[in-house]
């Protein structure tokens, strides 16, 4: 992950949180894999993973140094960086919300690289584990999306080359 | 077949298209030799001082992070690999192309590297899996090249990507290099095909280019390796390295199964492992605005 002018871009895998109210979570292109986006209003405080696959199983090797590149692995380790700015994950997931980007898949008649959608499910088993679950969701179809995500206003725009920006 | 394309402008763009260096081509084809060795990429490479000098400076560069300086051309051969060293050499002479705003697909500046090079990692991988039916090294360089056609294309595309994805939304087209068949008369598999014809390189890297969206229409015996670029290209889409609106707009071709098994543990770990290496890569190969 890289800060440019208060753009903090996610890569495949990186997960950031912030509560400057000046700064901007941002990750470009998601094809099947899923942004999960994770907002604690009373604390003004923003938080993203960029996942890539529903379960560490599959390469276990990899978790410790990109515990983000999996949904079991990586949502966890969001909502625990968040609790080090004070986002405390009330009684049933209370105080958060939760919004989920991505998850495409490519045109594909046997449905075997649906990655995207078994990313999707992945996101939500693990998020109902904390009893979180999103209230707005823009995810499958055959296209890629580029997230950004406001703090100061926790405003989610969603942009994807040949359409007209639109918000989540 | 007829080589040629009825629109004047794209086939004068495409013969603007330079030649490759002798010494290009021929590291390409000593790569192509399944009994080829390092020595070999060795000896070629050796003859050519820029590339020589290149090689050391990748082979420093911060991001392998490595103890000791390596400072002759053969050790840095063998740890960087001949795939490596063919990207470098051809990095080098397509650079105006694999940099190219590709505007009429919405893209942006070095897009085109950075999936092209997606895709030369994802279908080595691939190939790797193949137990020696597919050359790796070959796949690499097939994937680093299959979209050159979208340099040229692009401009003829200008404003068509809404009434595109409407048009496939709404099933006209099949997917995204069908609609520029009908709208320009070829898709850019064809085009980059033409425009590397004159390289000298192996037959199976040209139907790699040619074919990557129909597989099915290479010739039987290099469809192991099409079908590897084929599927390489959708990795690179899928973990979020497309070239503009066409991205995850193209179909998959689920006859590939005949020539490449892989299960969805071996994809799924191919996905992870391209993005690493790509990690490693996209700034040692080109000095480019990085992303
Ligand atoms: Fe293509
Ligand atoms: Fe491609």
């Amino acid at each position: 992950m890289k800060t440019q002018n208060k753009i903090k871009i996610l890569g495949v895998g990186d997960f950031a949180a912030s509560n400057s109210s000046d700064e901007m979570l941002k990750t470009f292109g998601l094809g099947s894999c899923v942004a999960v986006i994770i907002l604690h209003p009373a604390t003004k405080t923003a938080g993203m993973v960029h996942v890539a696959l529903p379960e560490s199983t599959v390469s276990p090797a990899k978790v410790k140094s990109h515990p983000g590149y999996f949904a079991d692995t990586g949502i966890p380790a969001l909502l625990q960086l968040m609790a080090t700015l004070g986002c405390k994950n009330g009684e049933k997931g209370k105080g958060m919300v939760v919004k989920l980007a991505g998850g495409a898949k490519v045109l594909d008649p046997d449905n075997i690289f649906n990655i995207g959608k078994r990313n999707v499910l992945a996101v939500k088993k693990v998020l109902w584990s904390y009893g979180l679950g999103p209230i707005a969701e823009d995810v499958g179809g055959n296209f890629s999306r580029t997230v950004t995500v406001a703090m100061d206003t926790g405003k989610i725009t969603l942009s994807s080359p040949g359409k007209k920006d639109w918000h989540l | 077949m007829t080589e040629h394309i009825d629109n004047e402008k794209i086939m004068a763009a495409i013969e603007k298209t330079p030649l490759i260096p002798a010494n290009t081509a021929q590291l390409v084809n000593v790569c192509n030799d399944p009994m080829h060795c390092l020595r070999d990429i060795v000896h070629v490479a050796k003859h050519d001082a820029a590339l020589t000098a290149n090689i050391l400076r990748v082979v420093n560069s911060a991001a392998f992070s490595r103890s000791i300086t390596i400072d002759t051309i053969d050790r840095a051969v063998s740890l960087l690999g001949g795939d490596i060293i063919v990207g470098m050499a051809l990095a080098e002479t397509a650079e105006t192309f694999f940099k190219k705003d590709l505007t009429g697909y919405g893209g942006h500046q070095y897009d085109l590297w950075r999936h092209d090079l997606r895709t030369a990692i994802a279908s080595k991988k691939i190939a790797e899996k193949s137990a020696g039916k597919i050359n790796a090294d070959v796949a690499f360089t097939a994937g680093l090249l299959h979209d050159l056609g979208k340099a040229i294309l692009s401009d003829f595309l200008q404003g068509t990507m809404e009434k595109i994805l409407a048009a496939i939304d709404s099933g006209q087209y099949a997917d995204y290099p069908t609609a520029e068949k009908e709208i320009v008369g070829v898709d850019h598999g064809y085009i980059g095909y033409l425009m590397i014809k004159k390289w000298n390189l192996p037959e199976s890297i040209l139907d790699a280019v040619r074919y990557h969206h129909e597989p099915a229409a290479a010739q039987p015996e290099l469809r192991p390796l099409v079908y590897a670029v084929h599927l390489g290209d959708l990795i690179a889409m899928m973990s979020g390295g497309g070239t503009g609106a066409d991205s995850m707009h193209c179909a998959l071709d689920p006859e590939y199964k005949k020539y490449i098994h892989l299960s969805e543990d071996d994809f799924s770990i191919i996905l992870l492992d391209v993005e690493e290496e790509y990690n490693i890569l996209k700034s040692t190969l080109f000095d480019q605005g990085d992303s």
